[in-house]
C-alpha cells in the first residue's frame, strides 16, 4: 500500500492535534483536582462540599492525598478525607480508616466507620462494634457505627446491636388522676393550685441509635452464626427467631417508649421475615405487627399495616390478619386505611 | 454485496435503532416507578440500591412526591446508609414534598451526622427553588456553631431570599454567631473584594440576624456597638436594640432603656436620636416604667424636626398623659415637619389630650384648627363633644366637616343647638352629618327638630323631617301635635315625616283624621300623612273619612288622594262612589285618582255607573273609562299583554256620553276638556261632528280638540303596507280643511299639531299642497311634515325625485332638514352646493316647527 506524503502529513497533524487536546485536558483536570484538594481544606463547608462532589469521580487519583490529609489535616479536612476514602477500596485506605476510628474528632470517627462499612471491610466489624457499643461516644458516632455494621452485614456483632436496641430508657408512667386530686377538683382549693413546676420529660437521646439498631438487626440476624443466639432452648438458639422476639418487644409501647423506634421495628420485622422462609419467624412477625396495628401513634400503625401486607402469614393466622385489616380499613389515619384497603383488595 | 442485500441491511439497522430508542424511552419512563416499587416492597439491599440510583439521577425529590408514607419512610432510611453529600442534599430538597413526620425524620438524620451535613445544607440554602431553601434553615440552626463559618460568606449574596434565610438562620444559631456578625456591623467600609452594594447588603443582613436572635443580641449592641465612634454603626445598633427589646416579653427589654435614653439625649447624630426615640416608643410600658417619658418630652424641643416627630410618635405610643400638654403646645408653636406625628400621638394618648387641644380650635391658622378638630374627633370620647360642637361653627369647611363627621356617632344634647344650626350649613357633608347625629340623639332632639320643620329654609325643614322620620315611634305623638298647631309649612313636613315613619304613625294619624273636634287643616294633613305611609292599615280610616258627610270637603278630598297613593283594592268602591260626592273638588280628585286606578273591579263599577240615569255620574264614569281604554294604556303595554280591553262592552255609550259633554256648553270647562281628551281614545269619525265646531280661533278647546282629532285619525285608519296607497280619513280631511282655511297663525298651529299626530295619513295631501300656493304657506307645510317625522321621509324623497321645479325641490330639501332622520340627513349632506336647502327657508320653517313641538 502506497501512502502519499500529503496523507502522511495529514495523519501526523491529526495525531498531534488529538494528542495536544488530550494533553491540555489532562493538564486542566490536574489543575482542577489541585483546586478541589485545596477547597477541601476550606473552613466553608459549602465550598468543601462542592470539592468533595468533584473529587468523588477521581478518588483513585487522589487517594494518597486523602490518606495524608486523614493523618495531618485539621478536623474538617480529616472527616472529609475519611468520607471520600469510603470510595477507595485499597488496603492503604482501609488501614488509614481503621486508624481514624481512634481519631480525637468524633466527625472523623463517624465518617471513618461509615466508610469502612461502604468498603465492606468485614474484618473491622469488631472494632466498629466497639465504637457502637461505647456509651461514651456521641450518639451520632454510635449511630454511624451501627449503620456500618448494617452495611457490613456483620452477623457476629448481633449481640452488640441487640444490646444497643435493648438499652432503652424506661417507659414513662401513664399520668393517672389520684383519688385525692379527683376530690379536690372543682373545689376552692383547686382554683389556687400549689405552684408546681412541671417536670420536663427527659430527652430520649438514644432513640435515633435504637432506630438504626432495629433496622440493622433485621439485616444482620439472617447471617448471624447460631452461637450469637441466646444460650438455652434449642428454638431460641436461632438468631433470626431471637431477632424476631427482640423486634416484637420493640414494637410494644409498654417496652419501647419511642414511637420512632417502634415504627422502625415494624419495618424491620417485614425485612426479617422476608429474609427467611421459616414459618415460625413469619408467625411471630405477623403477631407482633397485628399488635402494632393498635399502637396509639399513627406513624407506627402505618408501618405495621404496610409491613403486614408484605408478609406471608401462616394459614392458621390468616383469619386474624384479615380481621386486623378489616379493622384498619376504618382507621383514623389515611395511610393506614390506604394500606389496609390495598391488603384487602389484594393490591 | 448486491443492492438487495444492502437495502435489507440498511433497513434492519434503521429499525434496530428506532426500536432501541423506543425501548430506552419506555424504560426511562418506567424506571422511576420500578425503583419506587423496589423501595416499597424490596429487601434492604435493593432499597439502598434504588435510592442510590434515584440520587444519582437527581430524581429523589420528584420520585417521593405524592408517594405513600411507607415509601417515603423506607427511602429516607435507605438514604441514611448511603450518606454522601449529594444524598444529603437531595434529602433536604425532598423535605418539601414528603409528609411532616418524614421531614422530621430527615431533620433528625441531618443533625445526627456531625459536620457532614453542613455543606449540603448550605448548598440547599442557596438553591434557586424556594421550597428546597426552606428545608435547610431548621437543621442548620440545630447544628449551630459549626455552621456559622459556612453561613457568613453568604451574608452579602445578591439574592434577597437567600440572604433573608441566612440572617434568620444565624439569628436562630444565636450566641456562636455574635462575633462574626459584630465584625460585619462594625465594618466601616467595603472589604477588598466587596463592592459598596454588597457591603450594604451584609450590614442589613447582620442587623436582621441580630433582630432574629432576640435577647442574646442585646449585650453586644449595648457594650460593643452603641459606644462606637461611627454614627452609622450606632444608628444600626440603636435600631437592633429597639427591635430586640420590643419583642421581649415582660421586663426583658429593661436593660435597653437606659442606653437608648443616653442615645436620645446625648448622641450628636440626629438620626441616632430619632432612632432612639422610635425604639423607646416601641418598648411601651417598660420604657414608661424606666423613665423614658421625660427625656422624650425634652426631645420635643430638638432642633431637628425629624427628632421632634419621632419623639412625638414615641410619646403617643407610650400613651403617657403627661405628654399631652407638651404635644399640644408643640402643635401650636412648632409643628413643622411633625404635624402628623403629633396628631397621631395625641390620638393615642386619648381623652387626656382633649383639654390641652381645645385651645388649638381658636388658632388663627386653619391647618392647626383642622388638625385639632380631626384629632379630637378621632379620640371621640364624651369629652370631645363640646369642642366638636364649637368646631361646627368654624369658618373653615374642612374643620366643620371633621367635627360633623365625628358628631354623627358621638353627639348628645349638649350640642343640640349647634347641630340644629348645622342643618343650615352650606356643605352637604355637614348638614347630612348633623341630620344623622340628631336622628341618633333621638327623643331629646325632637322639640328642636319640630321647630326646624317650620324653617323658611326648605333644606333645613327637609333635614329635620328626615331626622324625625328616623327617630320613628317616639316622634309620632309630637308630630301629630304639630299637625294641629304648627305653621302650614310645618304641618306639611310633619305629614311627610309621619308618612316616612310608616306603620307606627297610622293609628294616631287616623285618630286625628276622624276626630271631629280637630281643625280641617290638621285632619287634611293627617290624611296626607296616612297616604304617605303607604300602609294598607290606613285604608279603613281613610274610607271612613271619605264617606263621612260631616267631614269637611278638604278632608274628604285629601282622604281620596291618600287612598290613591296607598293603592289598596278595598278602596275601589269608595273611590267610584266619590265620583258622585256633593263637593266638586272631591269628585274631581276621585276622577284624577281613578284615571290611574286599575285595581279590583273598577271598570265593572264604572260601567254600572255609566248605565245609570244620573247624568253627572255617567259623564264622569265615561271620562274615566275612556282613560282606561286600550288606546289610552299605550301600545307597549298592549303588546306585552299587561292591559286588557276593559271598555269593549259599552264603549259606544262612553263615546256618546263624552260627545254629549263636549257639545254641552253649560258643562264645566275642565269636564269638557277631559271629555275631549277622552274622545281621543274612544272616539270615531262620528265624533268629529262634535269636535269640528271647536276647531276655531274663538274656541278655548281648539288645541285639545285638534289633538283629539289627530288621535282619532291615527287610530281609525288602519296602517298600510309599504308601497300601498295611504287612505286619508275624515279626521285628516277635517284638519286639512281647517289648515287651508285658517287665516290666523294660531289656528294653523292647532291644525298642524293635529296633523302631526296622524303619521303617514296627511303626508301626500300636504306634499300636493306644496306644489302650488304661496311660499309663506310652504314653510308651514315643511314644518308640519317635519313634525310628522319618519313616516314622511320616503314620500318626500320620492316627491323630490319626481319634481322638476328647482324651488320645489329646495322646499323638499328644507322638509328633509325638518324631518332630520338619518336617511334624510344623508341626502342633505350629499346634495350639491347649489341644491342645498335655502337657509332662510330652513330658519323660517324651524321657527314654526318649534311652535308645533310646544303644542305637541
Amino acid at each position: 500500500m502506497t501512502v502519499n506524503r500529503r496523507t502522511v502529513t495529514l495523519i501526523i497533524i491529526v495525531v498531534i492535534v488529538v494528542g495536544g487536546v488530550y494533553g491540555i485536558t489532562l493538564w486542566q483536570r490536574a489543575r482542577e483536582t489541585q483546586q478541589m484538594l485545596s477547597d477541601l481544606m476550606s473552613r466553608d463547608h459549602g465550598v468543601a462540599t462542592k470539592a468533595m462532589t468533584g473529587l468523588r469521580d477521581r478518588t483513585g487519583a487522589v487517594s494518597d492525598n486523602l490518606i495524608s490529609y486523614l493523618d495531618r489535616g485539621h478536623d474538617d479536612v480529616r472527616w472529609r478525607a475519611a468520607m471520600l476514602l469510603g470510595a477507595v477500596n485499597t488496603r492503604a485506605s482501609r488501614e488509614a480508616l481503621i486508624d481514624a476510628l481512634r481519631d480525637p474528632s468524633p466527625d472523623v470517627r463517624l465518617n471513618a466507620a461509615l466508610s469502612l462499612g461502604h468498603l465492606g471491610a468485614t474484618k473491622t466489624a469488631a472494632r466498629i462494634a466497639m465504637l457502637a457499643a461505647d456509651a461514651g461516644e456521641p450518639v451520632a458516632v454510635r449511630t454511624a457505627a451501627v449503620r456500618a455494621l448494617e452495611l457490613l452485614r456483620a452477623g457476629e456483632q448481633m449481640a452488640t446491636v441487640v444490646e444497643i436496641l435493648e438499652d432503652r430508657p424506661p417507659v414513662p408512667e401513664p399520668e393517672e388522676e389520684t383519688e385525692e386530686e379527683a376530690e379536690t377538683e372543682g373545689t376552692a382549693e383547686a382554683e389556687e393550685p400549689a405552684e408546681e413546676e412541671e417536670e420536663e420529660e427527659p430527652v430520649d437521646e438514644t432513640a435515633p441509635l435504637r432506630e438504626e439498631a432495629a433496622r440493622a438487626l433485621a439485616r444482620i440476624a439472617p447471617v448471624a452464626p447460631a452461637a450469637a443466639g441466646e444460650e438455652g432452648s434449642a428454638s431460641e438458639a436461632s438468631p433470626i427467631l431471637r431477632a424476631a422476639d427482640i423486634l416484637r418487644d420493640s414494637v410494644d409501647p409498654e417496652v419501647e417508649p419511642s414511637d420512632v423506634v417502634r415504627q422502625a421495628a415494624c419495618y424491620a420485622l417485614s425485612d426479617l421475615a422476608e429474609a427467611t422462609a421459616d414459618d415460625e419467624v413469619q408467625a411471630r412477625a405477623v403477631k407482633a405487627l397485628i399488635f402494632a396495628l393498635d399502637d396509639e401513634i399513627g406513624d407506627v400503625r402505618i408501618a405495621a399495616a404496610h409491613a403486614l401486607r408484605l408478609l406471608r402469614p401462616p394459614t392458621e393466622l390468616a383469619e386474624r390478619v384479615g380481621d386486623a385489616f378489616d379493622r384498619a380499613v376504618n382507621d383514623s389515619h389515611y395511610w393506614v386505611r390506604h394500606a389496609a384497603r390495598k391488603a384487602v383488595e389484594g393490591g | 454485496m448486491d443492492e438487495g442485500t444492502r437495502q435489507q441491511v440498511t433497513w434492519t439497522i434503521i429499525l434496530a435503532v428506532v426500536l432501541s430508542v423506543v425501548v430506552l424511552a419506555a424504560y426511562r419512563r418506567a424506571e422511576v416507578d420500578m425503583l419506587l416499587a423496589d423501595i416499597a416492597t424490596g429487601p434492604p439491599a435493593e432499597r439502598v440500591e434504588a435510592v442510590r440510583r434515584l440520587v444519582h439521577k437527581q430524581k429523589l425529590m420528584e420520585a417521593l412526591e405524592d408517594e405513600p408514607r411507607w415509601v417515603q419512610d423506607r427511602a429516607v432510611s435507605a438514604a441514611t446508609l448511603i450518606g454522601t453529600e449529594e444524598t444529603m442534599f437531595q434529602l433536604v430538597a425532598a423535605k418539601s414534598v414528603v409528609d411532616a413526620p418524614v421531614q422530621a425524620e430527615i431533620d433528625t438524620y441531618l443533625t445526627h451526622v456531625g459536620a457532614s451535613s453542613i455543606g449540603p445544607l448550605v448548598m440547599a440554602l442557596q438553591d434557586k427553588d424556594a421550597a428546597v431553601r426552606g428545608g435547610a434553615g431548621g437543621p442548620l440552626k440545630t447544628i449551630g456553631a459549626p455552621a456559622v463559618a459556612s453561613l457568613m460568606p453568604l451574608i452579602d449574596v445578591y439574592d434577597d431570599a437567600v440572604r433573608g434565610l441566612v440572617s434568620s438562620t444565624l439569628g436562630g444559631i444565636g450566641e456562636p454567631a455574635i462575633k462574626p456578625l459584630l465584625r460585619v456591623m462594625q465594618q466601616e467600609e467595603p472589604g477588598p473584594d466587596q463592592g459598596p452594594a454588597a457591603f450594604r447588603r451584609a450590614k442589613s443582613a447582620a442587623e436582621a440576624a441580630f433582630k432574629a436572635m432576640g435577647e442574646p443580641a442585646m449585650k453586644p449592641m449595648i457594650e460593643d456597638l452603641l459606644p462606637h465612634e461611627n454614627p452609622e454603626v450606632r444608628l444600626a445598633a440603636t435600631g437592633v436594640l429597639g427591635a430586640v427589646a420590643a419583642a421581649l416579653e415582660e421586663d426583658g427589654g429593661v436593660p435597653a432603656v437606659r442606653p437608648l435614653i443616653e442615645r436620645l439625649t446625648e448622641d450628636d447624630a440626629w438620626a441616632v436620636r430619632r432612632k432612639a426615640a422610635s425604639a423607646l416608643g416601641g418598648l411601651g410600658e417598660v420604657a414608661v416604667d424606666e423613665g423614658a417619658v421625660q427625656p422624650l418630652i425634652g426631645r420635643l424641643k430638638d432642633g431637628r424636626p425629624e427628632v421632634r416627630a419621632a419623639a412625638a410618635q414615641a410619646l403617643g405610643a407610650l400613651g403617657d398623659p403627661a405628654a399631652a400638654q407638651p404635644l399640644a403646645t408643640l402643635l401650636l408653636t412648632n409643628r413643622r415637619g411633625a404635624t402628623a406625628e403629633i396628631a397621631e400621638a395625641l390620638v393615642k394618648i386619648g381623652q387626656p389630650a382633649i383639654a390641652p387641644l381645645t385651645p388649638a380650635l381658636d388658632h388663627p391658622e386653619a391647618a392647626v384648627r383642622l388638625v385639632a378638630a380631626e384629632t379630637i374627633a378621632t379620640i371621640g370620647t364624651s369629652d370631645a363633644v363640646l369642642p366638636l360642637g364649637k368646631a361646627l361653627t368654624d369658618p373653615e369647611v374642612k374643620v366643620r366637616e371633621a367635627a360633623a363627621d365625628a358628631l354623627r356617632n358621638l353627639a348628645d344634647r349638649r350640642v343640640l343647638h349647634q347641630l340644629i344650626a348645622a342643618l343650615g350649613d352650606s356643605e352637604s357633608r355637614v348638614y347630612y352629618a348633623a341630620r344623622d347625629a340628631l336622628a341618633r340623639m333621638g327623643e331629646p332632639a325632637i322639640p328642636a327638630l319640630l321647630g326646624a320643620l317650620g324653617s323658611a329654609n326648605t333644606r333645613v325643614a327637609y333635614m329635620a323631617e328626615q331626622a324625625l322620620a328616623r327617630i320613628g315611634g317616639p316622634a309620632v305623638e309630637p308630630l301629630i301635635q304639630w299637625l294641629q298647631s304648627g305653621s302650614p309649612g310645618a304641618r306639611q313636613w310633619s305629614g311627610i315625616a309621619l308618612g316616612a315613619i310608616g306603620e307606627a304613625a297610622v293609628e294616631p294619624a287616623a285618630e286625628l283624621l276622624l276626630s271631629s273636634g280637630a281643625g280641617a287643616e290638621a285632619r287634611a294633613a293627617a290624611a296626607r300623612a296616612l297616604g304617605a305611609t303607604g300602609s294598607h292599615s290606613a285604608t279603613e280610616p281613610l274610607i271612613n273619612a271619605v264617606k263621612s258627610s260631616a267631614a269637611p270637603t278638604q278632608v274628604r278630598q285629601q282622604a281620596v288622594r291618600a287612598l290613591g297613593e296607598i293603592g289598596d283594592e278595598r278602596a275601589t268602591s269608595t273611590l267610584v262612589e266619590a265620583l258622585e260626592d256633593p263637593a266638586r273638588e272631591v269628585r274631581a280628585t276621585a276622577m284624577d285618582v281613578l284615571k290611574d286606578w286599575r285595581l279590583g273591579d273598577v271598570d265593572e263599577k264604572l260601567r254600572e255607573m255609566l248605565a245609570s240615569e244620573r247624568e253627572a255620574a255617567v259623564r264622569r264614569a265615561a271620562i274615566v273609562l275612556a282613560k282606561h281604554s286600550l288606546a289610552a294604556s299605550g301600545e307597549l303595554m298592549r303588546a306585552v299583554g299587561a292591559v286588557e280591553e276593559r271598555v269593549a262592552a259599552g264603549s259606544e255609550k262612553v263615546r256618546s256620553a263624552l260627545e254629549s259633554i263636549v257639545t254641552d256648553s253649560s258643562a264645566p270647562d275642565t269636564l269638557r276638556r277631559e271629555a275631549i281628551e277622552g274622545l281621543a281614545f274612544v272616539g270615531d269619525e262620528e265624533s268629529l261632528d262634535a269636535l269640528a265646531p271647536l276647531l276655531s280661533i274663538d274656541s278655548q278647546f281648539a288645541e285639545t280638540a285638534a289633538k283629539t282629532v289627530g288621535g282619532i285619525g291615527e287610530r281609525t285608519i288602519a296602517p298600510t303596507e309599504r308601497g300601498e296607497e295611504v287612505k286619508v280619513g275624515q279626521a285628516a280631511e277635517l284638519l286639512l280643511d281647517v289648515f287651508d282655511a285658517a287665516e290666523s297663525r294660531q289656528l294653523r298651529l292647532v291644525a298642524g299639531s293635529g296633523l302631526a299626530l296622524m303619521g303617514a295619513q296627511p303626508v301626500q295631501p300636504l306634499l300636493e299642497r306644496m306644489k302650488s300656493g304661496p311660499e309663506e304657506r310652504k314653510r308651514w307645510l315643511a314644518a308640519i311634515l317635519g313634525a310628522i317625522g319618519k313616516p314622511a321621509t320616503f314620500p318626500v324623497l320620492d316627491a323630490r325625485g319626481k319634481a322638476e321645479d328647482e324651488k320645489l325641490r329646495n322646499w323638499h330639501a328644507v322638509t328633509l332638514v325638518m324631518i332630520g332622520d338619518a336617511r334624510a340627513m344623508d341626502l342633505i349632506e350629499q346634495l350639491p352646493k347649489d341644491q342645498k336647502p335655502d337657509p332662510k327657508n330652513v330658519r323660517a320653517s324651524r321657527e314654526i316647527y318649534s311652535d308645533l313641538q310646544k303644542l305637541l
